[in-house]
């Protein structure tokens, strides 16, 4: 065997791999050079060129890496403004030309300047994990962040409950520093998606799997009918899928794009979470007091929260949440805006707007003299 | 907590920097031993006791065992202690369902499984490793009951070689002779136990990771509706199968030995190339090596091995052999597996010694139906049952076509693995891939 010392009686293997010292150093090198370029070096061969209105297309929603590169585009082509949020932000039932940063964009003064940098699925325990790891190109820029108090209706969507549940986006909740009851991971699953958070090379690889292949890995790809012949190295085309031209889930022809309810009023009962236990209020205290660390200028835009749909014995409790909330932001001198109770019939359910509604909350947040000079 | 996972490299990362910084202190068996019960706590802390248990009993009865006669009838009651002991821990554990629900099959009798004996309420469950640390117990107590080993006096090193956490779960199954006596002083550790400890590693980890897991996805697909495939579909997936198992089983025993060998231990080798055996019996001296001399040593020898005459040497074949299948698996697929083997074996091994089979036959010949007997015997190891073999059988042999849909990317990798094998075994080759650069290039595109 190479390298192999005389005295040596270990009956290493039968083959002829075996490294020693410096040959072990060859091969750190080269996979940290890998590590290290790699990454960097699909950005440039990779085509990416959003649109004014670009979004992280549905079924990319969990490829980080794609996130990141979303933003460091947008900060790149001189994008000043971020918001960043849920589906709400992100636009659960309109097309990309139906979202607030749209109409925000169509606000006299404001053409090009706003980015959706929501993603569908997000609540504010996994929004802290992606901003921490992944929102470093954000770095001192204007970022407006929704508040959406739909995370505190009940301890389940608060992930508070006990009961287990499986949730969008279980990497980027924090996997050890803050408990949740209901996530059960084992600790080894924990500790790899931290490691997918923390490693360049393995978000990329995952950013691969997710654009070509199956989310699930290229092993599984190639089991899929009509991939067994395939050569999966052909289907890295270097061109990021893109949101379907005719989205029949979203969309004003689409049979989702339509208002909550007939009538206009609801009974909803929620079994609101108060401020205290929330761990959905925590994270996005957390995420804004991120956000200041690293230089942004945050603005926190406050629902609105289809309150037509809440029964009115139940309004009291959630206003007193939205005052609570209020009362930390000020405290903190955080800049907020809580903008007015859209009409029923422009919600698609308890916290998503349809286009008229994004149109009307657009206009009513660029309308305010706050929202004028912090945009400025 | 498996070696392939993140758990894994924090626990060793801990457990070898402690060991590093106490090897020098008369703590550092404490520190392994500690270690190794962390290790094998981690899958439940209610198998510690059984590991606990064993562990004491074999090193108490070795001590009763050294105050009698050597040749006495006490030193041989309390081997059979011992080996009830052990046996019945695995019987128990392992095999208790199989025998209530064949006993109430054949006699209609009502036996309650075992799970409904357990106390306090606790889970029955198969307990990792039990296998494999039982027989390595029982090799302390034979060993020493045939004068081959001296008598540990010092428990907290004999466990440590019972529960060593590198080989606690998969093996190689470690014989006392070989093992304990390098707990006797802290091995030396050098650079070049670090980096073959590493390199054995990372051989493992792609072998686990890269190919079996990979090549698993196909052979569950097949085999969990083999009514569903064609001859084709079936025939490559039991061919997958073949290496997905050699993958798995000699991953892990790589990443073991690895683990072991950058702590300056060392383990014996498990798999030598066996789908390049040129014999059943050649093959069954690649494969799982630590299993098959286990059995060689302690049931085939003691029933008289070769040495009265050929009929009971086929009778100690096919014994050894059942029992391996058993020792597999707790189900009739698993013995009719290792029968298959003992007929084979039996079947060929005239064959197998006779000159024009050793001298005339092409290598490549024998090496394609050696492969071709293994594969059609995994058929009855990988199936669920007996019945689902039997029809993976005959719907091989019946000739039905279907699109197999095996990717090619698969097979390209078993064929790479395969032509790395023969490379390494061919005499006028094998310096192709000594060289330091091909070396350098596998070891960093494994990584990568």
């Amino acid at each position: 065997m190479p390298g192999e010392s005389q005295n040596d009686s270990f009956d290493y293997a039968p083959h002829a791999l075996r490294l020693d010292g410096r040959e072990w150093i060859i091969v750190i090198a080269i996979v940290l050079l890998f590590a290290l370029l790699a990454p960097r070096l699909w950005n440039r061969a990779e085509r990416f060129e959003p649109p004014a209105d670009y979004r992280m297309p549905y079924a990319l929603s969990d490829d980080y890496w794609l996130y990141r590169r979303h933003l460091e585009k947008a900060a790149d082509d001189g994008r000043s403004v971020f918001v960043i949020g849920d589906s709400v932000i992100w636009g659960e039932y309109v097309t990309p030309h139906g979202t607030l940063s749209h109409f925000l964009n169509e606000q006299p003064g404001h053409t090009h300047r706003f980015v959706n940098a929501g993603v569908n699925g997000l609540f504010p325990l996994a929004l802290e994990g992606l901003i921490r790891d992944f929102g470093q190109p954000l770095k001192g820029r204007k970022v407006i962040v929704h508040a959406n108090l739909l995370w505190m209706t009940s301890p389940e969507a608060d992930l508070s409950a006990e009961k287990e549940q499986k949730f969008n986006h279980e990497p980027l909740v924090p996997q050890f520093s803050v408990p949740i009851p209901c996530y059960r991971a084992k600790t080894d699953r924990r500790l790899s998606h931290l490691a997918n958070r923390k490693v360049s090379l393995f978000s990329w690889s995952k950013h691969l799997q997710i654009s070509y292949f199956d989310p699930t890995g290229v092993p599984a790809w190639t089991l899929e009918k009509g991939n067994d012949r395939r050569n999966p190295l052909a289907q890295i085309t270097r061109k990021i899928p893109e949101e379907p031209d005719h989205d029949p889930d979203r969309g004003e022809t689409s049979p989702r794009h339509r208002p909550w309810s007939e009538g206009g009023r609801g009974s909803q009962n929620f079994a609101w979470v108060p401020p205290g236990e929330s761990l959905q209020r925590a994270a996005f205290q957390r995420l804004v007091r991120l956000l200041q660390s690293r230089g942004n200028e945050v603005l926190v835009v406050i629902g609105p929260l289809n309150e037509h749909m809440i029964a009115d014995e139940n309004r009291p409790p959630y206003q007193n949440l939205k005052r609570e909330m209020v009362r930390w932001f000020d405290e903190q001198k955080i800049s907020h805006l809580s903008p007015p109770l859209l009409p029923g019939d422009l919600y698609g359910d308890a916290s998503h707007p349809l286009t008229a509604g994004y149109q009307r909350l657009a206009g009513e947040l660029a309308g305010t003299p706050e929202f004028q000079a912090w945009s400025k | 907590m498996l070696f392939h996972t993140w758990t894994f490299l924090i626990f060793f990362l801990v457990a070898f920097a402690g060991y590093f910084s106490l090897r020098r202190t008369p703590l550092w068996t404490p520190w392994l031993l500690l270690a190794s019960y962390v290790f094998y706590g981690w899958w439940n802390p209610f198998y510690l006791i059984l590991i606990v248990y064993s562990t004491a009993l074999d090193f108490v009865v070795v001590e009763i065992m050294d105050r009698c006669a050597v040749r006495g009838p006490g030193r041989r009651a309390w081997l059979v202690v011992s080996i009830v002991n052990n046996l019945s821990l695995l019987g128990f554990f392992k095999y208790a369902d199989f025998f209530i629900e064949n006993l109430n099959t054949l006699f209609g009798l009502q036996i309650e499984e075992a799970a409904r004996v357990m106390p306090f309420g606790l889970e029955y469950l198969l307990p990792v490793g039990i296998s494999f640390y039982t027989f390595q117990s029982m090799s302390y107590t034979i060993d020493f009951y045939r004068g081959k080993i001296a008598r540990e006096r010092n428990f907290i090193r004999f466990a440590t070689f019972a529960a060593f956490f590198p080989q606690l779960v998969a093996g190689p199954i470690e014989r006392a002779t070989h093992l304990l006596p390098q707990f006797l002083r802290p091995p030396a550790i050098t650079t070049r136990h670090l980096t073959d400890g590493a390199t054995l590693f990372l051989i493992g980890l792609f072998k686990k990771i890269a190919l079996s897991n990979y090549l698993a996805l196909y052979v569950e697909r097949i085999y969990d509706s083999p009514a569903d495939y064609g001859s084709a579909a079936l025939l490559l997936a039991t061919f997958c199968f073949a290496w997905q198992i050699y993958f798995d089983f000699s991953g892990y025993t790589d990443m073991a030995r690895g683990v072991a060998r950058m702590m300056g231990f060392d383990l014996m080798l498990n798999f030598y190339h066996p789908y390049l055996a040129t014999g059943l019996s050649d093959f069954w001296s690649r494969w799982h090596i630590s299993l098959s001399t286990w059995f060689r040593d302690y049931v085939y020898l003691p029933l008289g091995g070769n040495r009265r005459g050929a009929l009971l040497t086929y009778r100690n074949l096919l014994i050894v052999f059942l029992v391996s299948g058993f020792w597999h698996g707790a189900a009739w697929h698993f013995i009719v597996w290792g029968a298959l083997h003992a007929v084979g074996i039996v079947l060929t091994r005239a064959l197998e010694r006779s000159g024009w089979y050793r001298e005339r036959c092409p290598v490549s010949l024998k090496r394609a139906w050696v492969f071709a007997f293994v594969c059609f015997a995994w058929i009855f190891f990988r199936a669920r049952t007996l019945d689902e073999a039997w029809l993976i059988v005959t719907r091989i042999f019946a000739g039905i076509w279907q699109d197999p849909a095996c990717p090619l990317l698969m097979l390209a990798l078993v064929a790479a693995v395969w032509a790395y094998q023969l490379t390494s075994a061919s005499k006028r080759l094998q310096g192709i891939l000594t060289a330091g650069p091909v070396r350098i290039a596998t070891a960093a595109s494994m990584v990568i």
